[in-house]
């Protein structure tokens, strides 16, 4: 035999199914017998890298089903709707909850100030009902003035 | 120095655990694993992947009655399977721009591959370095020596075993694992 394998021969080796010839070459030569375990190695940790990835996908995969099930069973525009409408009853809410007492505080002062309304309203009908504007009320009848 | 040959089928049969194939439930049961991983390393696309092992055991489920039973349950749902995947390759045949992402390896893929015997991190950083190069070369490799090649070095099928799944005769199996190899092998270079 030649001083190493062929390509023919090597993947032989690898695959595992090789003639008597190859067989006794790879016990002589270190560099052959070398290239084919690192063949065989390099496979090997192929195959359990792609089992080891499937078994990660496989375990992610009813947490993706499960948001792919929410997302077809809520579609995007009812969503923002929901999500809207959720934002507008927590500001009512709110504002329930934390103005509600000012409101009726604000409405007690408005009964409070409720006669001086009423004095400002009667100064404001006096003031409307004149003929003639307060500064030139003088020049309306000059006798009472002096 | 001896090298490791491969298990003989009898010997490799016997050692796994029986598994029920014969009801339905037993069989998804056996087998959706085994489905789903062959899927995705084929496609790889986890949501496609999944899409085929349930179409897969959809289309089981209608013609479960009429299997003839000449060959194992297993390999009838794997040749549905190995169907499944090629129709979905052809569909997306056109999709040339997705062959640039499908060909980058996860990083996740790798995260666990390291031995525990292989500590030092240049041996990690290699061994990765290789598991990628494999990864790039699988991908390149036509339809049916990739399938013939994913059979055997990830689910660890025998010839006889992948000759089943796929309807190939087995010398044929061999031809596309040898030329499979042979290709990887150029592409990542040889050493000798």
């Amino acid at each position: 035999m030649s001083s190493h394998l062929t390509s023919e021969q090597m993947t032989e080796a690898v695959l595992g199914d090789y003639s008597r010839d190859v067989g006794a070459h790879l016990r002589e030569c270190a560099a052959c017998h070398a290239e084919v375990r690192r063949w065989q190695s390099d496979l090997s940790a192929f195959g359990s890298a792609v089992r080891n990835w499937s078994e990660a996908e496989a375990t992610a995969a009813p947490v993706r089903r499960k948001a792919a099930r929410w997302r077809a069973a809520f579609p995007r525009p009812f969503s923002v709707v929901a999500v809207c409408a959720s934002i507008l009853l927590l500001c009512v809410l709110a504002e329930f909850h934390y103005f509600g007492g000012r409101d009726l505080s604000r409405s007690a002062a408005v009964t409070i100030a409720e006669p001086s309304d009423a004095v400002l309203m009667q100064d404001v009908n006096a003031e409307l009902s004149r003929t003639v504007p307060g500064p030139m009320e003088p020049l309306s009848n000059p006798s009472v003035a002096r | 120095m001896v090298l490791e040959r491969v298990t003989p089928l009898a010997t490799l049969v016997e050692s796994r655990p029986v598994a029920d194939t014969d009801s339905f439930d037993g069989a998804v049961e056996a087998c959706r694993g085994k489905i789903f991983r062959f899927a995705l390393a084929s496609l790889r696309d986890s949501d496609a992947a999944e899409t085929i092992a349930q179409d897969c055991f959809i289309k089981a489920h209608r013609s479960w009655d009429t299997f003839r039973g000449e060959c194992s349950r297993e390999a009838w749902l794997m040749r549905i399977a190995l169907n499944l995947v090629r129709d979905h390759l052809r569909n997306r045949r056109l999709q040339f721009w997705r062959r640039a992402s499908a060909t980058s390896l996860p990083q996740e893929m790798i995260a666990g591959v390291v031995d525990e015997r292989e500590r030092s991190p240049e041996a990690r950083v290699l061994l990765q370095e290789r598991v990628r190069e494999v990864w790039g070369a699988a991908a390149e490799l036509p339809e049916k020596q990739r399938t013939v090649f994913l059979l055997r070095f990830v689910e660890e099928m025998e010839i006889l075993e992948i000759a089943a799944s796929t309807g190939m005769a087995e010398g044929t199996v061999k031809v596309h694992l040898f030329r499979a190899l042979n290709r990887v092998r150029e592409r990542m270079g040889r050493r000798i």
